[in-house]
């Protein structure tokens, strides 16, 4: 039915002895020096012309965009000057609170506080595939990014962890990703409960925050933030509101459906958190 | 040689477009995959020979921006580009919804293969789901733009020729 002649046959053959060759080595997790080097030569060759792209492309949009609406920028500006002097009289307030907290706390004997660093980073390309939640940014090991440093939006909402990074470039893991894990606490003066939050593998889909104990106060419009309980991710970063509760495992435990905050916004703009150490001795 | 390194740069460029089109229209749902399109139209016009190894060449390329040499792209298209190079030849060139036909079909293959060797979607999956709300229009998409580029290739080989 079908003629193959004989180049294609062996050309198919040498083709799927590599292709087998390879899943055998991508499913046994075994690092080759050169091949690792070839894919660092390819990433880190394309994605100059991804940010290059970028670049190009938030140029013309925000001339243009700046040109066509010269009057709604005026505002904004002075909209934007008068908020700024509400902030730095709110900021001189936290000072005070701050200080204030810092003298409780010594007293208290409380000695437990995290310090971040962060580098300001943008999304210059998406997945390439549907089945992976993740971003490119345009900063890499030159700007002193390392795999497996948490990202956060500019409003500090938990966008994921850096997942490979390249000489200029990194590739972020969204928490949507189906396999990614967080842990979570409940915000609420009366209620600390703590859970996993796991990714649904899509944007569109709500995430579950399950190992929540029986007996647990959780409900639904609850604030969920990263419990720092792992060396993975900090305390206090923003991950999602429970939308529903409800048993898990015939009883023994409760599940809940999160909405995650980072798909209520647009990512362009990120920020990776470089270092944070949880200081034990705050004096 | 000098007609593959054209190819070459003409799927880079097609990658290109396929990781920036996200970040320009950020509302967009799906993104359709161009180098699979490309790979299919070149196997259904010139055969699984040479369709393979831009497949292959494809393959990784976008198994590079998951941060590995060879993943699950570069089998996976490798695969689907052999089974379309079966069509090669078997249609006439003025049917132009053989073309399209065979990226629908290709498109529903690859993703199914591919969630089936990636192990986080293996076990946990609910493949009808992913199949009506994914996998389908996926596949209407890539077919509706293989249908104007294989119109386009036509026209133009028809006026060269």
């Amino acid at each position: 039915m079908f003629n193959l002649d004989r180049n294609t046959l062996i050309i198919t053959a040498i083709v799927l002895v590599l292709i087998l060759a390879f899943i055998s080595l991508y499913f046994t997790n075994i690092n080759i020096g050169i091949l690792n080097w070839f894919g660092d030569l390819i990433y880190n060759f394309l994605t100059p012309f991804l940010n290059f792209i970028n670049n190009l492309y938030s140029g013309i949009f925000h001339f243009f965009h700046t040109l066509f609406s010269i009057n709604e920028v005026n505002q904004e500006i002075a909209e934007l000057k008068e908020q700024n002097q509400i902030l730095e009289r709110q900021i001189m307030y936290l000072q005070y609170i701050n200080r204030e907290n810092m003298r409780l706390r010594e007293l208290l004997d409380f000695k437990e506080q995290v310090n971040y660093e962060m580098v300001g980073a943008d999304v210059t390309a998406n997945s390439p595939s549907v089945w992976e939640q993740t971003i490119t940014i345009n900063k890499g090991k030159n700007d002193g990014i390392a795999e497996r440093m948490p990202v956060i939006t500019y409003n500090g909402y938990l966008v994921g962890r850096i997942d490979y990074a390249g000489s200029n470039s990194s590739q972020v893991r969204l928490i949507t990703e189906n396999q990614f894990v967080v842990g979570g606490i409940v915000s609420r003066s009366d209620s600390r409960e703590i859970g996993l939050v796991r990714g649904s593998g899509r944007s569109d889909k709500l995430s579950i925050m399950d190992n929540i104990a029986w007996n647990a106060d959780i409900e639904s419009g609850d604030i969920i933030y990263t419990s720092g309980l792992s060396d993975n991710f900090p305390s206090g970063i923003k991950i999602g509101e429970v939308q529903s509760v409800d048993v898990d495992n015939y009883g023994l435990s409760q599940k809940a459906e999160v909405m995650l905050f980072i798909n209520r916004v647009t990512i362009e703009e990120l920020m990776v958190i470089t270092n944070f150490k949880v200081d034990h001795n705050v004096e | 040689m000098k007609n593959y390194l054209q190819k070459l740069l003409f799927m880079i460029l097609l990658l290109i477009c396929q990781l920036s089109l996200g970040i320009i229209f950020p509302s967009l749902n799906l993104i359709p995959d161009f180098i699979l399109i490309f790979i299919i139209l070149n196997a259904v016009v010139t055969g699984s020979r040479n369709a393979m190894i831009y497949a292959f060449t494809g393959g990784i390329l976008q198994d590079a921006f998951l941060g590995s040499f060879i993943g699950i792209f570069t089998p996976v298209k490798t695969a689907v580009a052999f089974l379309a190079g079966l069509l090669s030849k078997r249609f006439f060139p003025e049917n132009l919804l053989i073309p399209p036909i065979g990226v629908f079909a290709a498109t529903i293959i690859h993703e199914f293969l591919y969630l089936m060797l990636k192990e986080s979607y293996f076990f946990n999956t609910n493949y009808l789901d992913l199949f009506k709300d994914i996998i389908l229009p996926l596949a209407a998409l890539n077919s509706l733009i293989a249908f104007f580029a294989y119109l386009a290739y036509y026209i133009w080989g028809g006026r060269n020729s």
